[in-house]
């Protein structure tokens, strides 16, 4: 009966793949049981692909953070690093909107150590005798520049209703409002330029294709799914790994067939995007601010729009709150410069000019720095980075003591009505 | 480049796959040009240097058949060469080893003196092949850290041959787990205790004595096994350097078990030699030989007071061992009802004259080591605090890590769970031969994304590649 046996060698196929597969399945489970016993957390992804902003905050994404720190992060629905929030803002409620890149996102640190929620319960504290409390809304995601946090304000802030919208500005993205500084590597990321003193899309932000949709919630399941298994989620980590190896490789394999004499700068030396980033007169980047300065406008006016108070709180550059003068005074004669705080001083007057409120946050956490020699950034020995815990907790008290004490919006929402 | 870089291992894949393409007869060139092009990375001087003692030393091992007189010689030149190198090391600028420190330098000049001397003692012919012979010397997977194999035992394994891939990587892998899971987890916590001896006391030093050892071992062992499975991946297979040497129930048992082409390069150049020429001076000949050889092994590591007073205490323990064995054997045969207690007994106490042993090993001085020991025992009441302290800030989760790590490692050592694997896969079932391929997919890819998270672009060095 040669059709029985086919038939049988046929079923015994099937039944070895079946079996094999189950082993499979097991092996995994044990390698999966086996990294999460060993507590490792590996980075997770919770970026999605946008077609206004290029990327942003996938809604209900879940992982670890470890870059700098070992956080569990939770987006809300609506894409933000926040817990979730109603729409229509609560009535005595006072809404603050902060934006802006990897300082306001603040994934360094578990959610109610951000500066936000510390914000958030202090001016709740101070408001809640008359009866009112605040909500501060955290709408930051690392890697923004001007244009998506412009973008987030436009599209995405509004509809929460806050008084008061709160810029959070670091002088780094600076250089990515132009494609001048990263020629070709600015990826997803969309790009203003200034017409008639009006910002628009540049030619290669309008030739960027939709995101498709389709798509998207396919990669997104992916991405969920790679966020819950630590085996898949190490591979994930390993790929990146790779692509941040691969051009050091080939510059030693380089180096080693043809080494070419290059010129030796001197260790302490800052890079150009360094200077650029404390100095805010360097030639140029003079186009960049002028692009800045435009982002700012747009944000001022859409804030008028809409009957919010705009502010820009400009974030310290590490070096300006570290707790050793001297650190401080050779960084700045690294720079060639006769202050750290040239940044913080030219949106002074910007502010000024426009009638913005500027906060700096460098003179209030950099008094906290020196009288507790504390290292408000990143961890030892390097203390490098975005700001720690202490450094979120500082800058949440400084500023909900600034808004208290400066915010009009504030004032009016405590000024009993007639 | 070191073993446990990815750019070593790209490497070694372009050398395994080019090895292949290459005809038989032009292999030993290829290991040449692979090994030069390794070692030029390290130091294009240093590469200089081996060059020239390697056409110095194969042109003397032809002309040995005429003049026998230069063996001798030669070996004392060798010796003093490996000797100022160390030597250098000890001023404050190193003097030439500050400027051009050859890699290796303990392991291909041992190499090239077991040549000298094997040929002069007519154990081997002289190698006619230079090209055979300079890539013995520099045969880059051994180089960095042996072990120190033996010229004939090389010869005779050119030119290569193509060998099976799967249990080399599987060796390269194991010694990369060892290196990169356990000694570097165990690392911190143990740099951190001896970088801060003199302020720290009982439980602390408690744990620097135990973790060192096991740490040392993993390394060790670590950069061995990747030596010999990159070796074998070009067809060339080096000697086994440990047996599970924490189970040895005697010193000498230990160190028949411990950096064996070590110990065995120094029983047959220097203690056999000795041994000969004092054998008539029974028990103290014997003793002296044992001495010497011991205070050999220390001094091989570095000219230092801690690595001469690691050698003696060794020296005495094998000489009481030794001396005693006798004795010892007739009274376990006298009452066999102790046996069984004494091999236990053995152990206990082996283990911890090596670890003691091991203290003055690691100590930058014998002054280091002598705090260490003598305060074993001081405030260890209150100095679990101490010792908590040190693991929270060197990383509990890392220890953790590195001590789960060794258990797998002993264990693993001891039930040998690869040879069942093995016995039930050619055995078994179809199904089951497909769920191993499947599974060690998945576990090579694990191997490597924890490989290339946790260990790519760190420089950690292997304790023994300073040698």
């Amino acid at each position: 009966m040669p059709l029985a046996r086919e038939l049988r060698s046929c079923m015994k196929f099937f039944s070895d793949l079946i079996r094999a597969a189950l082993a499979t399945c097991l092996m995994f489970a044990v390698m999966e049981a086996g990294l999460r016993l060993a507590g490792t957390h590996y980075e997770s992804s919770t970026y999605q692909r946008e077609t206004e902003r290029g990327f942003g905050l996938r809604p209900n994404s879940q992982g670890w953070e470890v870059e700098e720190g070992d956080v569990y992060l939770t987006i809300n629905s609506d894409g933000m690093r926040d817990k979730e929030r109603p729409i229509e803002r609560p009535p005595h409620t006072l809404r603050v909107a902060v934006i802006g890149s990897s300082e306001a996102d603040a994934r360094q640190v578990g959610f109610d150590d951000t500066f936000e929620s510390v914000m958030s319960r202090d001016m709740t504290r101070s408001l809640a005798p008359r009866g009112w409390q605040a909500d501060v809304l955290n709408f930051g995601a690392p890697g923004y520049t001007f244009s998506q946090e412009y973008l987030t304000l436009r599209d995405h802030v509004w509809k929460y209703q806050p008084q008061v919208v709160i810029l959070l500005f670091s002088s780094f993205p600076v250089q990515k409002t132009t494609r001048e500084f990263y020629p070709g590597d600015l990826g997803m990321v969309p790009v203003f330029e200034l017409r008639n003193g009006n910002l628009e899309p540049d030619e290669i932000t309008k030739q960027m294709p939709p995101v498709n949709l389709k798509r998207l919630r396919w990669t997104n399941r992916i991405a969920d799914l790679m966020n819950t298994s630590y085996f898949l989620s190490l591979v994930n980590s390993s790929r990146v790994k790779v692509s941040e190896l691969l051009p050091v490789w080939r510059a030693r394999v380089k180096s080693f067939i043809s080494p070419t004499p290059t010129a030796v700068a001197p260790s302490d030396a800052p890079s150009p995007s360094t200077v650029r980033s404390f100095n805010p007169y360097v030639p140029e980047t003079q186009h960049a601010w002028d692009v800045t300065e435009a982002y700012f406008r747009a944000m001022k006016y859409q804030c008028d729009e809409h009957g919010a108070e705009f502010w820009i709180v400009t974030s310290d550059l590490g070096v300006q709150v570290d707790p050793d003068l001297s650190v401080r005074a050779a960084f700045q004669r690294s720079l060639g410069m006769n202050t750290l705080d040239a940044v913080d001083e030219r949106i002074q007057r910007f502010g000024e000019a426009q009638g913005i409120h500027v906060f700096a946050l460098a003179k209030p956490l950099s008094d906290y720095a020196i009288a507790h020699h504390a290292y408000l950034h990143g961890a030892a020995p390097d203390h490098g980075g975005h700001w720690n815990a202490i450094g979120n907790e500082q800058t949440g008290h400084a500023l909900a003591r600034e808004l208290l004490d400066q915010s009009t919006e504030v004032r009016k929402a405590l000024t009993p009505k007639p | 480049m070191t073993f446990t870089e990815p750019l070593f291992l790209l490497y070694l894949v372009l050398c395994v796959v080019l090895n292949r393409l290459c005809p038989a007869r032009g292999r030993a060139a290829f290991l040449l040009l692979a090994s030069y092009a390794f070692y030029l990375t390290w130091s294009p001087p240093a590469a200089a240097i081996l060059a020239i003692l390697t056409l110095v030393t194969f042109a003397a091992g032809l002309a040995l058949a005429k003049a026998q007189a230069l063996a001798p010689v030669l070996a004392i030149l060798l010796t003093v060469y490996l000797m100022a190198f160390k030597v250098a090391l000890l001023t404050p600028s190193h003097g030439i080893a500050g400027l051009i420190m050859p890699l290796g330098i303990s392991y291909y000049s041992f190499k090239l003196i077991s040549y000298v001397l094997d040929v002069h003692w007519g154990k081997i012919p002289a190698e006619k092949s230079l090209l055979n012979f300079a890539a013995y010397i520099a045969f880059f997977p051994q180089i960095v850290a042996g072990p120190i194999q033996r010229p004939g035992d090389f010869f005779a394994q050119l030119p290569p041959k193509p060998v099976h891939l799967v249990n080399p990587i599987l060796r390269i892998a194991w010694g990369l787990v060892k290196k990169l899971m356990i000694a570097d987890n165990l690392a911190p916590a143990v740099n951190a205790i001896y970088g801060h001896l003199t302020s720290l006391h009982g439980a602390p030093l408690w744990a620097a004595f135990y973790l060192f050892p096991l740490q040392l071992y993993a390394d060790f062992s670590g950069l061995t096994d990747i030596a010999i499975g990159s070796g074998q991946l070009l067809g060339v297979t080096g000697p086994e350097n440990f047996d599970r040497p924490f189970t040895a129930s005697s010193i000498s048992g230990f160190w028949r078990r411990w950096h064996m082409s070590l110990t065995t390069w120094l029983v047959d150049y220097v203690f056999m030699p000795l041994r000969m020429a004092s054998r008539r001076a029974g028990a103290w000949g014997l003793s002296f030989s044992i001495a010497v050889n011991m205070v050999a092994i220390g001094l091989w590591h570095g000219l230092t007071g801690s690595y001469l007073a690691f050698g003696l205490l060794n020296a005495a323990y094998l000489i009481v061992d030794t001396l005693t064995n006798k004795r010892r054997a007739k009274f376990f045969k006298q009452n066999p009802a102790w046996d069984r207690a004494g091999s236990w007994l053995g152990w206990l106490l082996t283990f911890h004259l090596i670890f003691i042993a091991e203290v003055f090993f690691r100590s930058p001085h014998v002054s280091d080591a002598l705090w260490l020991l003598g305060h074993l025992a001081s405030g260890l009441a209150g100095s679990g605090e101490l010792l908590r302290q040190v693991v929270e800030e060197t990383g509990r989760h890392a220890l953790a890590i590195g001590l789960v790590g060794y258990l797998i490692l002993e264990l693993g050592e001891r039930f040998r769970p690869d040879l069942w694997l093995r016995e039930l896969y050619s055995a078994g079932p179809r199904w089951l031969r497909w769920s191993f391929y499947s599974s060690g997919v998945m576990a090579s890819i694990l191997a490597l994304a924890l490989f290339l998270v946790h260990a790519a672009g760190k420089r950690a060095p292997f304790l023994y590649e300073i040698f």
